[in-house]
């Protein structure tokens, strides 16, 4: 990951085009050649961002996205994991699962908020769960697939040696499973993102989507700007910080995704 | 190399599409008129049908759900003249210099109008305004007039609108919601609560005490760069829209249910004309004048809320630009 | 046998709610909401509303493909255009598209033009990244015996590039457009007055419960067509690579 001169001598390009939009974004919109009050420049919007920081408002807003992102995030992996590892093993289930998941998992999130506000109280925990949905899916088809792939001869060896229930659970089945189900539960927290800013958008007065929503709504177009930054911030960390974490908890095994 | 040619033309169809798309967008020059369909906007159904397309002025009304998305498409011009509920949108574009003009009220109303209360609950779980503590309210858009409204409403028993639970909805669908319980009380505006009470979902409970005195509640602007730059086409607008505001306010008023001003409500609201004649009437001021005093107020609540991107408060006069008002009201003579 | 699950879930809604050991009024029976999907189709303007969001979603995937395609190829031939590109799609890739829409709407104004835009950059970044990691990812050989045989520029291009990537280019477009319906339904949902995603928001405000679980599912049966759909025809057209993008 060190990056040294020699990177940046090698790739001057990939940092000098954004800086080159930022500088010519603030100068086009000083003078004029931009509406500043619908592109208000960088620094303006850095302002603002300093003061919704300085005020607690962002705080305010940043930590229940947050808490939903963590509490949608654990529900579907420990959901999905679980349904995964089952579908992998038990091919009835599978089977029977499988049309049910088809046609359910290419509905956005966000359209299940109704039907869950029907099924469990209202507020957060409809908001959570709705989250959940799609990363859930997600993850439980990786998982399943994970689980599918092991060599059928691992798993026969395994077997003949002694492994039975629990220790060919843990011994094999779950490290074998391991690179697909870290995909998906990193695919998992991005959509966990995603669906949490609609789904604030939608129903929730307090969270980054809805301070999005609401600066939109009474036009202060900075503020807009700010969240936006600090929700693509969000992403950047939750995906590519991810992504970090498994090259370094899991040299071994190269993301699915990825191959 | 089948699949290569399938996706060739595939690529050229879509090609086709996008280009088709592009030329869509261009158009003749006409008045481009954001509208709410609601009774509450009868002057712009009027001024548009009755006064500028007779005198060979092309008009397109174009129907919006609500007064934030109004307020953006004048202010970048996609919309010329338009309408919308005074609100923080309004001031902060104001405040920020958007080329967007506030160029008269469009009307005034009561809150008792309003306020509706879903039938199933009034009188049993919820006997007062301070009942509704907790409960879900329905309003169109956040930040506007209505917002304002509900307040004002909830003031009157020791309640905030931090007190319910805000629920955002168009007004049509609004009348099925306290039907359903979806929402059990919000701002509706006519004819919605007419049709609420004829349905039997809906009630108004509050008496409008007497000698009140309307409320300005929305008020009409356009695009200052378009009247700007079409002054002559500007100032044929704004008189149409003072002969179509004083149609309404004729006879006391009476021009509310006049059948050739509800035939254009129905036409544009899209509702029916026994329930736009039954609806109370809005007022409408004949010389487009306001009271000032409720612009602070609005901007006090909206400032509470964390609405405006301002500290001080705007004036009328600062909100407002009334020289095309005045110049069309010296016109056509004070009432 | 695969479609077991599925009816026999069905068929204990239905029972749950006949028994009204779930409320009807907010689980109304599955036969119910199919008589409202009947209905909303031979009275209403269900199939309209559908034609709304196809033609949106047909708009979208149009306007991401024909970019992004390209763009894709010349990120992965031309370096200097992948490192000045590069950053952006970083950036951008993982932010939830639909924080996008007040930006594009101010824009363009509230309309179908910042609708359908929501929609086509959700698919523009995947189709852009598919298409790159294609040519990325093609066996640096294939480009020596092309060169070898005398293929050079268009050629090179056209006869050994572009197969090579095309499976890369397939899967994007099929991610792409199952994004994009995604992202126009969540827009209906949000800000558009039409389309099925609005249907399903406005039954849910007015709680017309069997017409909301009706245009719900009529969003999940369209995912299925595009999503397996294009899956199956993707293994027919191109049979002779394996799909890369399973996941």
């Amino acid at each position: 990951m060190s990056r040294g001169p020699g990177w940046l001598a090698q790739h001057w390009l990939t940092v000098a085009s954004p800086v080159a939009l930022l500088i010519g974004w603030e100068v086009a919109s000083a003078v004029g050649l931009l509406r500043e009050a619908f592109f208000p420049r960088p620094s303006t919007v850095l302002v603002h961002l300093r003061r919704l920081v300085a005020d607690g408002t962002l705080l305010g807003h940043a930590l229940p996205t947050l808490s939903r992102i963590g509490g949608a995030f654990a529900l579907a992996a420990i959901l999905g994991v679980v349904t995964g590892l089952a579908m992998g093993l038990w091919r009835r289930l599978r089977e029977g699962l499988d049309p049910v998941f088809a046609v359910v998992y290419p509905i956005p999130s966000v359209l299940f908020l109704p039907f869950v506000s029907f099924l469990v109280p209202r507020g957060e925990t409809a908001l959570i769960v709705t989250t959940a949905a799609t990363s859930f899916f997600l993850i439980a088809f990786t998982t399943t697939e994970g689980v599918r792939q092991i060599d059928p001869l691992v798993v026969e060896a395994a077997r003949h040696y002694g492994a039975r229930g629990r220790r060919l659970f843990t011994a094999v089945l779950l490290p074998g499973a391991l690179p697909f189900i870290f995909t998906g539960l990193r695919l998992g927290l991005g959509y966990a993102l995603i669906v949490v800013v609609a789904v604030e958008i939608v129903s929730a007065s307090r969270g980054l989507g809805a301070l999005l929503w609401l600066s939109w709504q009474v036009l202060k177009v900075e503020d807009m700007y700010a969240t936006f930054l600090v929700i693509a911030a969000l992403g950047a960390v939750l995906s590519y910080g991810l992504a970090a974490l498994r090259a370094r908890l899991l040299p071994w095994a190269q993301d699915v995704a990825e191959r | 190399m089948r699949s290569l040619r399938a996706l060739a033309l595939a690529s050229l169809v879509a090609a086709a599409l996008v280009l088709a798309a592009g030329g869509a967008v261009a158009q003749a020059p006409t008045v481009k008129i954001g509208y709410i369909p609601s009774d509450s906007f009868a002057a712009l159904y009027i001024m548009a049908d009755r006064y500028l397309t007779p005198a060979g002025i092309t008009v397109q009304m174009v129907r919006m759900a609500g007064g934030a998305e109004i307020t953006t498409q004048v202010a970048t011009g996609q919309l010329h003249v338009g309408g919308a509920g005074m609100g923080a949108a309004g001031f902060n574009a104001v405040a920020a210099k958007l080329p967007i003009e506030f160029i008269a009220p469009l009307h005034f109303g009561y809150l008792e109008d309003y306020f509706t209360v879903r039938k199933a609950v009034w009188g049993t779980e919820v006997k007062r305004i301070a009942d509704l503590k907790g409960r879900t309210v329905g309003l169109n858009t956040r930040g506007a007039a209505v917002e304002w409204m509900l307040d004002q409403v909830l003031r009157r028993d020791g309640l905030t609108i931090k007190d319910v639970q805000v629920k955002i909805m168009p007004f049509p669908d609004m009348v099925p919601a306290l039907e359903s319980g979806a929402i059990d009380a919000g701002i509706l505006t006519e004819p919605f609560p007419t049709l609420a009470e004829d349905k039997g979902v809906g009630v108004r409970p509050l008496t409008r005490p007497a000698g009140a005195k309307a409320i300005p509640i929305t008020a009409a602007f356009w695009n200052a760069e378009w009247a700007k730059a079409n002054a002559d086409l500007a100032h044929k607008v704004m008189l149409g829209y003072l002969r179509a505001v004083r149609d309404l306010a004729a006879d006391g008023g009476r021009g509310w249910s006049e059948d050739r001003n509800v035939d254009l409500m129905v036409k544009y609201a899209a509702t029916k004309k026994e329930l736009v004649k039954k609806a109370r009437s809005h007022v409408a001021d004949p010389n487009l004048e306001l009271d000032t005093s409720t612009l602070d107020s609005m901007q006090k609540l909206n400032a509470d809320l964390g609405y405006l991107k301002y500290t001080e408060f705007l004036s009328a006069e600062k909100l407002f630009t009334f020289t095309y008002r005045d110049r069309a009201v010296k016109e056509l003579g004070r009432r | 046998m695969a479609l077991a699950v599925p009816l026999g879930l069905l068929a204990l809604w239905e029972l749950l709610a006949r028994l009204a050991v779930v409320s009807p009024r907010y689980f109304p029976p599955p036969s119910r909401v199919s008589t409202a999907l009947v209905d909303g189709f031979t009275e209403g303007d269900l199939g309209g509303e559908t034609l709304v969001t196809l033609t949106r979603l047909a708009l979208a995937f149009a306007l991401a493909a024909v970019p992004a395609v390209p763009l894709g190829l010349l990120m992965g031939m031309v370096k200097q255009v992948r490192e000045a590109v590069e950053p952006y799609i970083a950036v951008l890739f993982p932010v939830p598209k639909i924080a996008l829409l007040p930006f594009l709407m101010i824009l363009l104004g509230v309309g179908e033009p910042a609708f359908v835009l929501t929609g086509a950059i959700s698919a523009f970044f995947q189709i852009t990244i598919s298409t790159l990691a294609g040519v990325q990812t093609m066996d640096p050989r294939l480009l020596d015996v092309g060169r070898n045989y005398g293929a050079h520029g268009a050629r090179l291009f056209t006869r050994v590039i572009l197969p090579a990537a095309l499976p890369a280019i397939f899967t994007g477009l099929r991610l792409g457009l199952g994004l994009a319906l995604v992202a126009i339904v969540v827009v209906e949902f949000i800000a558009a007055k039409s389309g099925l995603g609005h249907l399903v928001y406005r039954h849910w405000q007015t709680l017309s419960t069997p017409q909301m679980y009706g245009a719900f599912a009529l969003v999940g049966a369209l995912g299925l067509l595009l999503t397996r759909g294009l899956r199956a025809l993707q293994t027919r057209m191109l049979v002779w690579q394996e799909d890369p993008g399973r996941l």
